[in-house]
């Protein structure tokens, strides 16, 4: 009786688990950048339509960069050329990386480095907020005034 | 005679509702607003609330009153959201990522939340408010120091400025609206999420299956009499612990698909109101301290949203200003509390003596004594 | 060492870890840069400021009717007195007292109704107080919007009309007690004499209050009602007493309160100050039932400390504003103690 309800706890657990990592290597979002630059491989291409997942179709000329949001590991990519040829690729994405970097000529010419991960050199620093007001009004001391000419917001 | 008696005891048992709907009716014309406008935001404003209101049902069922602890578990919630966006994963997976994650935060809270109020036995509702907030300072002191020094954060996007302590608002970008949007059905002028009806329907047809259940006919005989229950070898404490660790793991749940709806979480506020709106609809739907129903729920979720969407225009048109109509609906809010609470305590204080009197007036011979 | 033993039960682990603490901060202070003397002088100054809402606490503890969260009513009539007593245009002490007297009536108006309110509703008191009390400062709210004051300083300048959400006092009786009497020691420390005796004589009063026929018939409500019934008081009449009385003693409380502190606060501040004033009978050594001077003067003390010092001192030491957090874990966690101990008197 002792094992089975053992067993029953374990087996909770390993459903729980179970469903949070399927939550988060499905649910996982990450950031494509989609490249039509030169590279050491291959060039740049003078129009293309890409197309990621099934999403929406990005028009990028030489040099052209892009970005598109995917949910998941996988990465469904159909280029379509000028002249009217596509190509259907899919790729893997590793779990680890928010942002990638996916090269159009690279993958066209077969690279294996096609997709690398992507870190921002340049990031925005998020606009300079207050220290967050914590506080309960225990203290006594005026909590801090809205505009002027507002009464407070609502508590408690 | 007996018709005029049980119409004057329909009022008092329904008195809050009445006077509600009144207010609210009378308001919805000065408001200037349409009642398309209203309509789709009651079924709104039903998909995000329900569940929150749902999760007051069992400590009530429990005899512990009103759960104002349930602020632990929105908080629980919250938590788990923060590392949902931290981890970047979107949509409704990252709503089950955070209730996942949320969730032994829940029933850890909850067991705390019943064993400090069962050493508060017949001051439970004073008692949870107080430790809502004490947790909240627990919280705070979490989410504002421990959160990107001590806990690893990863996305340095959700940071303060200086390096640790989650910011103020967070943008829920990625699952916003997500379960709502899952299965959204247009039906004419209005937009139903029913993927979050369904949930919600699924929460009650656990409620009704939990109640028929032993747990459940164990927490009803412990809300009707402590003393006998125990008598009768029902194990009280746990059972009221385990009543209020439901309610905490459901409202963490209920913070969730709140917040989804909302789209962005004011990282040290959200939670703060949580208890205060889902205790004022439950009252507003008819239900008291000791009774609760899930019909309570559901029109106690409309009426109050109602009132609540309609009336600060109608304060701006009748007074001038806007600010007034906020005034007005907070003061409906927390009066309609107060008004339940009294009528509550009111009535099973005249029970209790009409109950004593009938007895004397028994023993005496005589006729027991009137209303 | 068994004396010692029990005077630490009795005195509560809480209570003597929160002075621990005190301690510390006051002996940390030098070493990150805050004057002592200027601190023990804010100390002073807060304590007086707060002192009589603590002590409006005590007749409602004594008299069984629980934790005053309904304070607001009290500091509503206060509220309305100062308001008034400003749109008359009264200055020094006429003003602060004219203003105590004018708060007088609507303090005893609001006292009885929310005592007989609070008889009707026995063993429940306190959400419904809490509740009350919020429905009240809301719709005082909506009041303060709509009352025709006229009086510049208090009315917003471009409506002309509502009034703002904090008045000053300065011209009219700012710091009129603190500064009676007011004995300087050096730059930074100046004791507020005038404060701390009108405290004391408040205090004083209730003492003696507690000691009269009315009082310990009160307090015989508060600690045993059986008896008292048995005795023939009227345990109704008693109750309805203790909450005018603490009502009145609140309305006194916020007049000191702004005062000292120089501003009248209106809309929702009244919303969290009953909160700190049980915060801080709690820490005094309080029970839900039976509240004493003592407990009055140390809790004061204790919390107004607590709430002084946190701040400057670990400010200073670590560089950022952890104080919020703190005292919102100390003075709830404090309630929280008392509620949840297990109390010997029927409650």
């Amino acid at each position: 009786m002792r094992r089975r309800r053992l067993l029953i706890r374990v087996a909770l657990l390993a459903v729980y688990v179970g469903l949070a990592t399927l939550a988060f290597v499905t649910g996982k979002a990450h950031t494509v950048l989609i490249d039509n630059k030169d590279t050491e491989q291959a060039e740049g291409i003078d129009g293309v339509l890409v197309e990621v997942n099934g999403g929406e179709q990005l028009e990028l000329y030489r040099g052209d960069r892009d970005k598109v949001a995917v949910q998941g590991q996988g990465l469904r990519v159909r280029v379509e050329l000028l002249d009217g040829t596509a190509t259907e690729k899919r790729l893997r994405l590793p779990v680890g990386q928010d942002m990638l970097l996916l090269s159009i000529p690279g993958l066209l010419a077969g690279s294996e480095t096609a997709l690398e991960p992507f870190v921002p050199v340049n990031v925005a620093p998020p606009p300079e907020e207050e220290e967050p007001v914590t506080s309960d009004g225990l203290s006594g001391e005026p909590l801090p005034e809205t505009l002027e000419g507002e009464p407070p917001p609502l508590a408690p | 005679m007996s018709g005029k008696r049980s119409l004057g005891r329909f009022f008092t048992e329904y008195a809050v509702v009445i006077i509600f709907l009144v207010i609210t009716l009378a308001s919805i014309k000065p408001s200037g607003l349409s009642l398309v406008y209203i309509v789709q935001e009651m079924l709104i404003r039903l998909g995000r609330n329900s569940f929150l209101v749902l999760a007051l049902l069992l400590p009530i069922y429990a005899g512990m009153g009103l759960n104002f602890g349930m602020t632990l578990g929105a908080m629980a919630g919250q938590i788990g959201l923060i590392f949902a966006i931290n981890w970047n994963i979107s949509g409704v997976q990252g709503l089950a990522f955070a209730a996942l994650l949320g969730m032994p935060i829940s029933l850890l809270m909850g067991w705390v939340c019943g064993a400090v109020l069962n050493r508060a036995k017949g001051r439970e509702m004073v008692t949870g408010y107080i430790l809502a907030y004490f947790i909240n300072g627990i919280y705070q002191f979490i989410v504002l120091y421990l959160m990107g020094s001590v806990i690893p954060i990863t996305s340095p996007a959700i940071l303060l400025s200086r390096g640790y302590g989650i910011r103020n608002t967070l943008n829920l970008e990625g699952v916003r609206q997500s379960l709502d949007k899952l299965l959204l059905l247009r039906l004419g002028p209005f937009a139903l999420p029913m993927a979050t009806y369904m949930v919600i329907a699924l929460l009650c047809l656990f409620i009704i299956w939990f109640r028929r259940s032993k747990l459940g006919q164990d927490m009803r005989a412990v809300g009707h009499d402590m003393a006998v229950a125990g008598m009768s070898g029902i194990a009280v404490d746990q059972t009221r612990i385990v009543a209020i660790i439901i309610s905490t793991v459901l409202a963490c749940f209920g913070q969730i698909i709140f917040l989804q709806n909302m789209g962005n979480l004011a990282t040290y506020n959200a939670h703060d109101q949580t208890s205060f709106f889902a205790v004022a609809a439950i009252l507003v739907g008819g239900a008291s301290v000791k009774k609760a129903t899930i019909p309570n729920v559901i029109i106690g979720v409309m009426l109050l949203h109602s009132l609540f969407v309609v009336s600060p225009l109608a304060g701006q048109k009748l007074f001038g200003s806007a600010m007034i109509g906020e005034y007005f609906r907070s003061f409906i809010g927390y009066g309609v509390i107060a008004l339940s609470l009294v009528l509550y305590a009111w009535r099973s204080r005249r029970e209790t003596e009409r109950a004593r009197e009938s007895l004397r007036g028994a023993a005496a011979g005589g006729a027991p004594r009137g209303e | 060492m068994r004396n010692l033993r029990q005077l630490v039960t009795d005195f509560g682990w809480p209570r003597i870890i929160i002075f621990l603490f005190l301690v510390l901060l006051f002996l940390g202070a030098p070493f990150v840069r805050v004057r002592i003397d200027a601190s023990i002088a804010d100390v002073l100054n807060r304590f007086g400021q707060n002192g009589v809402f603590v002590l409006a606490m005590v007749p409602m503890i004594q008299s069984g009717c629980g934790l005053n969260f309904g304070l607001s009513f009290g500091i509503i009539a206060g509220l309305l007195g100062a308001t008034l007593s400003m749109q008359f245009g009264w200055h020094g002490f006429l003003g602060f007292f004219g203003a105590i007297a004018l708060a007088a009536p609507f303090a005893v108006l609001l006292g009885w109704l929310y005592g007989k309110l609070l008889n009707k509703v026995k063993g429940e008191e306190m959400t419904i107080a809490m509740y009350v009390g919020f429905a009240g400062v809301m719709f005082m709210c909506i009041m303060w919007l709509l009352l025709p004051y006229t009086s510049p300083n208090m009315v917003w300048g471009y409506a002309g009309k509502g009034l703002r959400t904090t008045i000053t006092v300065e011209g009219y009786w700012l710091r009129i007690l603190n500064d009676f009497l007011a004995i300087r020691v050096g730059e930074f420390f100046v004791i507020p004499t005038g404060l701390l005796l009108f405290v004391g004589l408040c205090a004083a009063l209730m003492w003696l209050f507690l000691r009269t026929k009315t009082g310990t018939a009160m307090t015989a409500v508060g600690s045993n009602p059986i008896y008292a019934r048995a005795s023939g008081i009227s345990v109704d009449r008693m109750r309805t007493i203790s909450v005018i009385l603490s009502t009145v003693l609140g309305a006194v409380g916020i007049l000191v309160y702004e005062q000292s502190f120089g501003f009248i606060q209106l809309y929702t501040a009244p919303l969290t100050m009953p909160l700190a004033a049980v915060a801080a009978i709690l820490i005094g050594g309080a029970s839900i039932n039976k509240a004493s001077m003592l407990n009055v003067v140390v809790g004061a003390f204790l919390f107004q400390g607590l709430l002084t010092m946190t701040p400057s001192v670990i400010n200073s030491a670590l560089q950022t504003d952890m104080s919020e957090v703190i005292r919102i874990i100390v003075s709830n966690g404090m309630i929280l103690y008392a509620l949840t101990r297990k109390t010997k008197a029927a409650s």
